[in-house]
C-alpha cells in the first residue's frame, strides 16, 4: 500500500517536522510505504483556469511542470496526506497551486448530488482517501471550523484533522481516519 | 477648503491568460466605471473626493510587480477582492499574493474596509461562502473591518449573457455593492456586514445542459472524439 505525503517547504517549521515524524511512523506501522512531496515556492504554475484538463488534454494539465507527476502519486496511491498551513482559515500558496491542479482527476459536466448541489463527476472509478492535516502557531477557533468546511462540506472521502499540538490526539484523530481508496462520488 | 482623498483598490484576481473573458475582470471593470461615476456622488461630500485603482493580480505577479501591488493595496482605506471561486475557496494565485503582502506589510497602518465580489461556476451562490469566510479571516487578521459583499452563482454565463434579462439580478447586486462602498468611503460612515448571493434566474437544467454540451463541442474543437473526455491517464 502507498502513501503520499505533501507539505509545505516554505512553512518547514519545527512543529511541521514533528508532524511529519508522527504522520510517517503512523503510516509505517500501517505498513504503507510513504512516498514524500515537498513543495518549494514557484515549482508549480497556478492553474489559469483554461479547462484543456477537460477538453484538450482530457485527465492531465497541459501545463507539464511538476504537477503531472503529483497527480500520477495522487491517483496511483491509496492514501494522500496533506501537511498543510492553514492561511487564512484555508490553504497555503503552495498548497493551493497542487490542490487547484487536482481538477483533470474530476470530469467537466455537471451533476446534482444528493443533498442538490452542483458536482463535477469523477473521472475514475475509485481515488484515494485523502487526510487534510492543518497546522499553524495561532490558529483559531474560527479558522479550524473554515478549514474544516472548506474541505469537508462539499465533498466525500475526505478526513480532516487539526493540530493543536497534542501529538497524542493527532495519531487517535488518524486512527479514526479512512486509509483506503474509495468509489462514489467525490 | 482642501480636498482628502480616499483610495480604493479593486483587485481583480481571476488566474485567466485570456482577461476579456474573466469574470472578475469585467466586474472589476464595471466597479471603477460606477466609482468614478461623478453623477453618483453624494451631495453632502465636498471636500472627499475618492481615487480608484485596479490590481490586476495574474499581470502583477507574472511581470513581477507585486511590490508595487503591495503598496496600493496598504495605502487603501478600501479594498475589493474580485475572484472566481476555486475548489471552494481562494485560487491559488490569490492565495500567493496575499500570502505574501502580509509578508511585507503585517497590518493596515489606518483604518480601512474589506469587501469582495466571488463567482462560481456552480449554479449555487451559497457554494461561495467558505471563500467569503476566507476573506474575512484575511480582514480580521491584518486588522481590517471586513464589510461582506456578494456571492455569485453561474458565473459561466455572466459574460457572455451580459444583456439578457434573466441576468439583471446579478448586475444590480453588484453595483448595490459599488453604491453601498462608495457611500460609506465618502460619507467616512460605519456600516455592518452584508453579504448577499446572486444567481441569474435562469433554469438550472438548461444551465446543466448548455454546460454539458459546451464542454463536448470545445473537446470536438480541439478534434478529441467525445469518448476521450473520459481518458484515465493515471492507471495504478
Amino acid at each position: 500500500m502507498q502513501a503520499y505525503l505533501i507539505s509545505d517547504g516554505e512553512f518547514s517549521t519545527k512543529r511541521q517536522i514533528e508532524l511529519k515524524d508522527i504522520l510517517k511512523g503512523y503510516l509505517a506501522a500501517c505498513n504503507f510505504s510513504v512516498l514524500e512531496k515537498i513543495l518549494q515556492p514557484d515549482e508549480l504554475a497556478f492553474c489559469r483556469g483554461c479547462f484543456d484538463c477537460w477538453v484538450k488534454t482530457p485527465g492531465e494539465c497541459a501545463m507539464r511542470d511538476g504537477i503531472v507527476e503529483i497527480n500520477r502519486a495522487c491517483m496511483t496511491s491509496d492514501v494522500v496526506v496533506y501537511l498543510c498551513p492553514v492561511v487564512f482559515g484555508q490553504f497555503s500558496a503552495n498548497m493551493k497551486f497542487a490542490i487547484d491542479r487536482w481538477l483533470p482527476n474530476m470530469l467537466p459536466f455537471f451533476m446534482t448530488r444528493k443533498d442538490g448541489s452542483t458536482m463535477h463527476p469523477p473521472r475514475y472509478p475509485d481515488y484515494p482517501a485523502q487526510i487534510f492535516l492543518g497546522y499553524g502557531e495561532t490558529l483559531s477557533e474560527s479558522e479550524m471550523q473554515l478549514f474544516t468546511d472548506i474541505n469537508k462540506k462539499h465533498r466525500s472521502s475526505v478526513s480532516v484533522i487539526l493540530d493543536r499540538g497534542d501529538d497524542e490526539e493527532i495519531c487517535s484523530a488518524l486512527g479514526g481516519c479512512e486509509m483506503r481508496r474509495a468509489g462514489g462520488v467525490l | 477648503m482642501s480636498e482628502s482623498i480616499k483610495n480604493i483598490v479593486l483587485v481583480s484576481a481571476s488566474p485567466k491568460v485570456d482577461q476579456d473573458w474573466a469574470v472578475s475582470s469585467f466586474l472589476a471593470k464595471r466597479g471603477e466605471l460606477l466609482l468614478n461615476d461623478k453623477t453618483l456622488d453624494f451631495k453632502a461630500i465636498a471636500d472627499i473626493a475618492i481615487d480608484v485603482k485596479t490590481i490586476y493580480v495574474r499581470s502583477s505577479l507574472m511581470h513581477h510587480k507585486t511590490e508595487q501591488a503591495f503598496d496600493e493595496l496598504q495605502s487603501a482605506d478600501a479594498i475589493v477582492l474580485i475572484f472566481p471561486l476555486y475548489f471552494f475557496c481562494m485560487p491559488a494565485m490569490l492565495t500567493r499574493f496575499l500570502q505574501d503582502f502580509v509578508v511585507k506589510y503585517l497590518s493596515a497602518t489606518h483604518v480601512a474596509s474589506v469587501y469582495a465580489i466571488v463567482n462560481c461556476g456552480f449554479p449555487e451562490p451559497e457554494i461561495n461562502q467558505e471563500a467569503m469566510r476566507v476573506v474575512e479571516c484575511f480582514a480580521q487578521q491584518t486588522g481590517r473591518v471586513f464589510l461582506g459583499g456578494v456571492m455569485i452563482g453561474g458565473g459561466g454565463m455572466l459574460i457572455g449573457a451580459q444583456a439578457a434579462p434573466f441576468m439583471r439580478p446579478v448586475f444590480e447586486h453588484v453595483d448595490d455593492l459599488f453604491s453601498r462602498l462608495k457611500r460609506n468611503t465618502l460619507l467616512e460612515q460605519q456600516d455592518t456586514m452584508l453579504i448577499t448571493q446572486i444567481a441569474p434566474k435562469f433554469p438550472k437544467w438548461l444551465y446543466f445542459v448548455g454546460g454539458n454540451s459546451g464542454w463536448k463541442s470545445m473537446a470536438r474543437r480541439n478534434k478529441l472524439k467525445i469518448r476521450e473526455i473520459y481518458r484515465q491517464p493515471y492507471q495504478r
